[in-house]
């Protein structure tokens, strides 16, 4: 079987469709009323239906549901102007640096007079030698193939796969921070009954070994989102659990490389319907972990994500920045200063209500106490920003097409920056399809 | 030569439709079949819940279409509020069967009627999909028919990544059980 034939066989069904009649007038008269127009505005000689209560069908959550996406789109209006804010910098220049001051209601899209700008895109020429640190990079691949795998960026923008024997789905690459190890999840894709867990292995993708020893089904579901300490002696991860009463939990756990014993950081427990951790990283003093939290709500609306902190001993969690960043993905600063962070990470608000734009993916940077973001605007969207090997740059995915799926590809491609948004630089070339980058740490 | 239409072409089409109650008719006319075509599709024939994704997506878009930015294609933008529609009543029913199944054990069978024999490939291809679980058909519609990445379908079902591929996995052999002809050249 081949995927393309699935999708051409699926693709090709789909086309317009008349309803039946007596919906397309019902609903037809129902909208002209939500207009304001009149009930003899209806297409003369068709019967005037009742409109079935569909909405009141819901009862209490169908209306819940209504004022939810109401909510959200309000929410979305705020959203929506952010990702129109216009940016034209010269090619090789700094992308629009903006603090995250939630911005005034946009007015009336026709009362205003701005267009979407073209992406602030550099022209130059992409090459590695763009990264001041000659450390190895990996990347995702996937986002045109697929499930995704770890890949290794060549000098000659080629690239390999790292671990070419592991099968199924690789993803989530953390260094250690000597930059001998990392760790990484992954499952076998062809057995259904396999779970994601984590493995470590070296630069070379030589013998992994797995580290999410003891992470047996059904109780636990799965290990992810794995990050060193400091001294690489720990690892913290998101584990999801199966409670006693058979709903998932998600929390933020840490494991003793050198004993196996794990500690779930208790604070961080949530139920993982309404809520899911991801992306711990510690900082580099050791004492803090940072992580975001998206939220889902109670009709399964994708929610917000909202960046968190907690003490290595799992006390004192707290939420850092304002709730219009949608921040999650933290990484922290090598001087644990700053967080960068992505916005938006799980493309949720925008999504619930619609828009084809979607929340603006973004990428900014706060201080480590949540304050001063500022946030990175190119225009287009970005994603799965990191700190190169030697700290001084940021390596980010510029989704050049806008877009995603078939009519907007997104084409991912790898770019580098200095911390203060200038000398935007590509390292891969369009089309590309490297997310979510992460460097060898310099030695 | 045509022209090519831009942001501000579309935002200004959409109004004028919404301001005149001729206008609109016709605009709704040609909408609600290519809005309705698009849910039936993904729904696997389920009329009643195309019916119902289609009425709350233009209610959607009549409250909300000042939003509408001009990016793409008026039809494009109600269409995707419809598929985030049709994903809400998915994971709204998974969820639902979870809690009454407490847990997820195994395979989740179709509690969706036999289909009657097909009549031509459209036909034939939503039958097929009918036989999916839900959630198992909005994974399978994302990742092929709107080409969605494994992530991205991930975000809307609300599930990780790895349990997501494996429900499209387990969708593609279900499918290519009940409609082998998807794989055939």
């Amino acid at each position: 079987m081949t995927d393309e034939l699935l999708r051409r066989s699926l693709q090709a069904i789909d086309a317009p469709m008349r309803p039946n009649p007596g919906f397309v007038d019902e609903l037809h008269a129902r909208l002209s009323g939500e207009l304001g127009f009149t009930a003899s505005t209806t297409t003369p000689g068709r019967p005037q239906a009742t409109v079935r209560p569909r909405v009141r069908r819901r009862g209490r959550v169908g209306w819940l549901a209504v004022a939810a996406l109401l909510a959200l789109a309000a929410l979305a209006l705020v959203l929506t102007q952010q990702g129109r804010r216009p940016v034209v910098p010269p090619p090789s220049s700094s992308p629009s640096f903006t603090p995250s001051t939630t911005p005034p209601l946009p007015p009336s899209p026709l009362a205003s007079s701005s267009t979407p700008t073209a992406p602030a895109i550099p022209e130059s020429s992409p090459t590695l030698d763009n990264l001041r640190s000659d450390a190895t990079v990996l990347y995702e691949s996937g986002a045109m193939e697929g499930l995704p795998r770890l890949r290794v960026l060549q000098p000659d923008l080629s690239s390999v796969e790292l671990l070419p024997e592991v099968p199924g789905v690789q993803f989530g690459a953390a260094w250690r921070p000597d930059g001998e190890r990392l760790a990484f999840v992954s499952y076998d894709a062809v057995e259904i009954r396999t779970h994601p867990l984590i493995w470590e292995t070296d630069a070379e993708g030589a013998e992994p070994i797995l580290l999410s020893e003891g992470c047996d089904l059904p109780a636990c579901v799965a290990e992810y989102e794995p990050g060193y300490s400091p001294d690489g002696t720990r690892l913290v991860f998101v584990r999801t659990n199966v409670a006693d009463g058979g709903d998932e939990e998600s929390v933020v756990a840490i494991r003793d490389l050198e004993t196996g014993a794990v500690t779930e950081l208790e604070a961080t427990r949530r139920p993982r319907a309404a809520a899911e951790n991801l992306h711990p990283r510690w900082s580099p003093d050791g004492q803090t972990i940072a992580y975001g939290v998206t939220e889902y709500g109670e009709f399964g609306f994708p929610g917000t994500s909202t960046l968190h902190l907690v003490d290595a001993d799992g006390t004192n969690e707290r939420i850092i920045g304002t709730p219009d960043l949608h921040a999650g993905e933290p990484e922290w600063s090598q001087d644990g200063e700053k967080i960068l962070f992505a916005s938006n990470p799980y493309r949720p608000v925008l999504k619930a209500v619609g828009s084809e734009l979607d929340a603006p993916h973004g990428l900014g940077v706060m201080d480590a106490d949540g304050s001063n973001a500022m946030q990175f605007d190119f225009g287009v969207p970005i994603i799965a920003g990191s700190w190169t090997g030697n700290h001084d740059q940021i390596l980010f995915t510029l989704m050049e097409g806008g877009g995603t799926g078939a009519q907007r590809p997104s084409n991912p491609r790898l770019f580098v920056m200095d911390p203060d948004g200038s000398n935007v630089l590509p390292l891969t070339r369009s089309p590309g399809n490297a997310l979510y980058a992460v460097q060898q740490p310099s030695q | 030569m045509g022209t090519v239409a831009t942001a501000e072409d579309r935002r200004r089409e959409l109004a004028e439709a919404f301001n005149d109650p001729g206008a609109f008719r016709a605009w709704y006319d040609d909408a609600v079949d290519r809005v309705y075509g698009y849910v039936y599709t993904r729904s696997g024939g389920n009329i009643e819940v195309a019916e119902d994704v289609t009425q709350q997506s233009f209610v959607q878009v009549i409250r909300h279409w000042q939003t509408f930015d001009g990016r793409s294609d008026p039809l494009t933008w109600i269409c995707s509020i419809a598929r985030n529609k049709l994903t809400d009543h998915y994971r709204e029913q998974e969820r639902q069967r979870r809690r009454q199944l407490r847990m997820v054990v195994g395979e989740i069978g179709s509690e969706s009627p036999a289909p009657e024999r097909a009549v031509g490939d459209r036909d034939a291809i939503v039958a097929a999909l009918r036989q999916l679980p839900d959630i198992e058909r909005a994974a399978l519609v994302l990742r092929y028919l709107d080409d969605l990445s494994v992530r991205e379908v991930a975000n809307l079902i609300g599930r990780s990544v790895d349990a997501t591929d494996a429900v499209i996995r387990r969708a593609k052999e279900r499918f290519r059980s009940v409609y082998p002809e998807a794989f055939d050249d």
